[in-house]
């Protein structure tokens, strides 16, 4: 990036102007011309030095930071940071704090709008001196380790690269997995990383706010993978990126994905679409980098109603994902999964599209590509994708179930007389196999195999963020979500004492929009709704409260409001392990489906019932439900009438979903009702 | 309430109810029944723990049966 010679006097007047209103001391010159008074504390051990003097011998100190070569970014990005200001705090440990300022850094930055902005952190008394007894040894005057010989005070202290690599290096794994969190949650604080930091730590702290802006599309050409195409160039590692997408070019090219046609050919009706690159940095387990990924999409945004079909990719319902893991076990099946790799790239593309080459590649005049498969980006792809396996299983002897689009299911007569069965169901591109016959699943494995690129994940053990475990010699299949949960729970409420049920009993959530707390956003609400909601999918007994704050959420998001969902996530918290379990029993004829219902008439503000039911089978629930009825029923008989009716609809599909894979269900469901 | 499924249609009472949920009465019909309905004591209605929130007995209790798991 070309450097800015204006914006680089802007930032050192922002830095002058900082220093000038904020700093009450001269700024010391090297350590022999310090004033007497502050000498003093130079012939005194570091532990007995005040923190205020400490400070005054930081003061005005600046230092360069060079990420080593192993450390990431490794793209040699530099720090200059400074000791501006320090004074006592209650909130930092030690109680007393030292703010650093980014000085200047390489690449430069300068945000979007073209002003330079002074970038801070703040640093505690504690961390320093840790920092600075890690590094010396404690017993030590500050003479001592001021020794010419270690240079100057501020370089111990913000980090000599090669003396305190191991230190960034914590720290640097600690920042990225922040980063990683951020940028899925978009929210949180970087604050809390800076817990028992060496010095390096505020150096760090500033990468982290750096990374932040650059998250923003506030920097430029700092962050671990450039935003965009144009962001590649001036970056220190644009020949590696340079390289990664030439790299991608010809994969696709190699792939048959493209074909170069005439322009004059083109259809009148289709834009020739952009491609568009996406970058990505991959880390192994240790956080170093092992390889740059530019993957190229099509912009799908310039595509033209009319010349694609349908968009979506067909999806399980959870509740037959359930029913499978229950009919499972009690017909002793096994379950296993695979998923279908690369899974745009190989599946062709039928209607035309037409593309240019990304970035400055170019083709000669007057031709055009023309995508002979679907790539990523495209509108058609994820529908484009599905068709072509639902057409492989329908050909192969697979059975479409009724009630779900995407459930299959495949019968062979052995000569032996028994039979050998698959069921399977879709997510996209992931797959849930239950069958008889691990030899038949096989087999069906390896022709699979040579039409789709497969990674065969063997026992189903994880599906859609839910653990699996199923032990064939007691028949209990068990789901629980912890992991997702632990998520959930990190991003918004790290520590929480348990309670023992999700909501209040009869909780009523009051509309008082008036009363909302300044720092909290809609938008921050939604997500925490719509985590919780995935927590549903296992966690049935929060299914009433969500609900109850789904409607909320959009009308209200008063103190009750917050207090409710504090408790869900106090609950969760408690909960996290918190499964079903689906049980073989002898007392019980299997494949038997009970259900209950129930409803709470005129509960909601606007009169309105809410009814609740659950379907049962092999000891624990396949489905349910919470949901406000449509009409206003005038007595609780009718809202009773309308939960019952409904339900026995439920009932209905997963009957004739086990009918269709040959488990009939020999007697009538019984429907509970009070 | 439950014999009011089967036979209530057309009840004096019951007429204001919609006519599609008497959907119920045709599958819970003597002849061929899809399903069956039975009366439990509202406070042992696992479904309830759908419908409002519930205190503490009362929901572990619903939660043994519907996850086959307590918390």
């Amino acid at each position: 990036m070309p450097h800015d010679n204006q914006s680089e006097s802007m930032h050192n007047a922002t830095i002058w102007n900082l220093k000038s209103s904020m700093l009450l001391h001269d700024r010391p010159g090297a350590y022999g011309t310090i004033p007497a008074s502050w000498r003093d504390a130079g012939t005194t051990l570091l532990s007995k030095v005040s923190n205020a003097k400490l400070g005054e011998y930081l003061l005005g100190m600046d230092s360069l930071l060079r990420t080593p070569a192993e450390c990431w970014p490794d793209d040699g990005v530099t720090w200059s940071v400074q000791v501006v200001e320090h004074g006592a705090s209650k909130k930092h440990v030690g109680g007393h704090v030292f703010k650093v300022v980014l000085a200047d850094s390489s690449p430069n930055h300068v945000s979007s709008n073209g002003d330079v902005e002074l970038w801070a952190v703040d640093l505690s008394a504690k961390q320093s001196r840790q920092s600075m007894e890690a590094e010396f040894g404690k017993g030590k005057t500050l003479e001592q380790m001021l020794d010419p010989k270690n240079s100057s005070l501020a370089q111990i202290v913000l980090g000599v690269p090669a003396q305190l690599s191991g230190a960034i290096r914590r720290v640097q794994l600690a920042v990225r997995n922040t980063i990683k969190q951020q940028m899925k949650s978009k929210q949180g604080t970087f604050r809390r990383l800076e817990t028992n930091a060496t010095g390096a730590c505020a150096a760090m702290a500033l990468a982290m706010s750096a990374m932040k802006c650059e998250d923003e599309g506030k920097f430029a050409g700092i962050g671990p993978a450039p935003k965009h195409y144009n962001a590649v160039f001036g970056r220190p590692d644009e020949e590696k990126w340079v390289a990664a997408m030439d790299k991608e070019v010809i994969k696709i090219f190699g792939m048959g994905t493209w074909e170069t046609v005439d322009t004059s050919t083109i259809p009148e009706i289709c834009n020739v679409m952009n491609t568009c690159f996406l970058f990505k940095v991959k880390f192994d387990s240790e956080g170093i980098t092992t390889e740059r990924r530019a993957r190229a999409n099509a912009d799908g945004r310039q595509q033209k109603p009319g010349t694609y079909g349908e968009t979506f990719a067909p999806t399980s319902k959870s509740s037959i994902i359930r029913t499978i893991c229950a009919i499972t076990e009690q017909e002793k099946l096994t379950l296993y999964q695979f998923d279908i790799k690369g899974a745009f790239l190989m599946a062709p593309c039928k209607e035309p599209v037409y593309m240019n080459l990304p970035g400055t590649y170019r083709l000669p005049n007057g031709k055009a590509l023309r995508c002979l498969k679907l790539l990523y980006g495209l509108k058609q792809s994820a529908y484009g994708f599905h068709e072509p396996n639902f057409d492989w299983l329908k050909d192969d002897g697979f059975k479409n179930l009724d009630s779900d689009g995407v459930a299959f299911m495949k019968e062979v007569k052995k000569t032996d007389g028994t039979t050998s069965e698959i069921i399977l169901t879709t997510h996209v591109d992931d797959a849930i196999v239950a069958t008889n016959d691990n030899q038949f699943y096989a087999e069906f494995l390896t022709k699979l195999g040579k039409d789709f690129e497969l990674s065969d994940s063997g026992k189903l053990n994880w599906i859609l963020g839910c653990k699996v475990e199923q032990n064939l010699k007691n028949g209990t299949v068990r789901m629980s979500q912890e992991k997702y949960c632990n998520n959930a729970l990190k991003h918004f409420l790290s520590d929480a004492n348990p309670v023992s049920t999700p909501c209040e009993s009869n909780l009523h959530l009051q509309a008082s929009a008036a009363l909302r707390s300044a720092n909290v956003t809609r938008k921050s609400y939604v997500t925490i709704n719509r985590q919780l909601d995935r927590v549903c999918f296992l966690q049935s007994s929060l299914v009433i409260i969500v609900h109850l704050l789904s409607i909320s959420v959009c009308t209200n998001l008063g103190p009750t409001y917050v207090a409710a969902i504090h408790r869900v996530l106090r609950y969760l918290a408690g909960n996290r392990s918190l499964g079903i379990t689906y049980r073989r029993s002898a007392k019980t004829e299997a494949n038997q489906l009970w259900a209950t219902a129930d409803a709470d008439h005129a509960g909601a503000d606007d009169r309105r019932s809410v009814s609740g039911w659950a379907v049962l089978m092999a000891g624990a629930m396949v489905n349910r439900a919470s949901k406000s009825q449509p009409v206003t029923a005038i007595s609780s008989t009718e809202s009773q009438f309308y939960s019952v009716s409904l339900r026995s609809l439920d009932c209905g599909y997963l009957l004739r979903m086990m009918d269709m894979m040959g488990y009939k269900q020999r007697a009538a469901t019984p429907i509970a009702q009070d | 309430m439950g014999s009011g499924m089967y036979n209530g249609f057309g009840h004096v009472q019951a007429r204001h109810i919609d006519t599609r949920v008497y959907l119920i009465c045709e599958l819970a019909s003597e002849r061929s029944p899809e399903v069956q309905l039975f009366n439990i004591a509202g406070k042992d209605q696992p479904s309830d723990i759908f419908t409002k929130g519930l205190p503490r007995p009362a929901f572990e209790k619903h939660m043994a049966v519907l996850m086959a798991e307590t918390p």
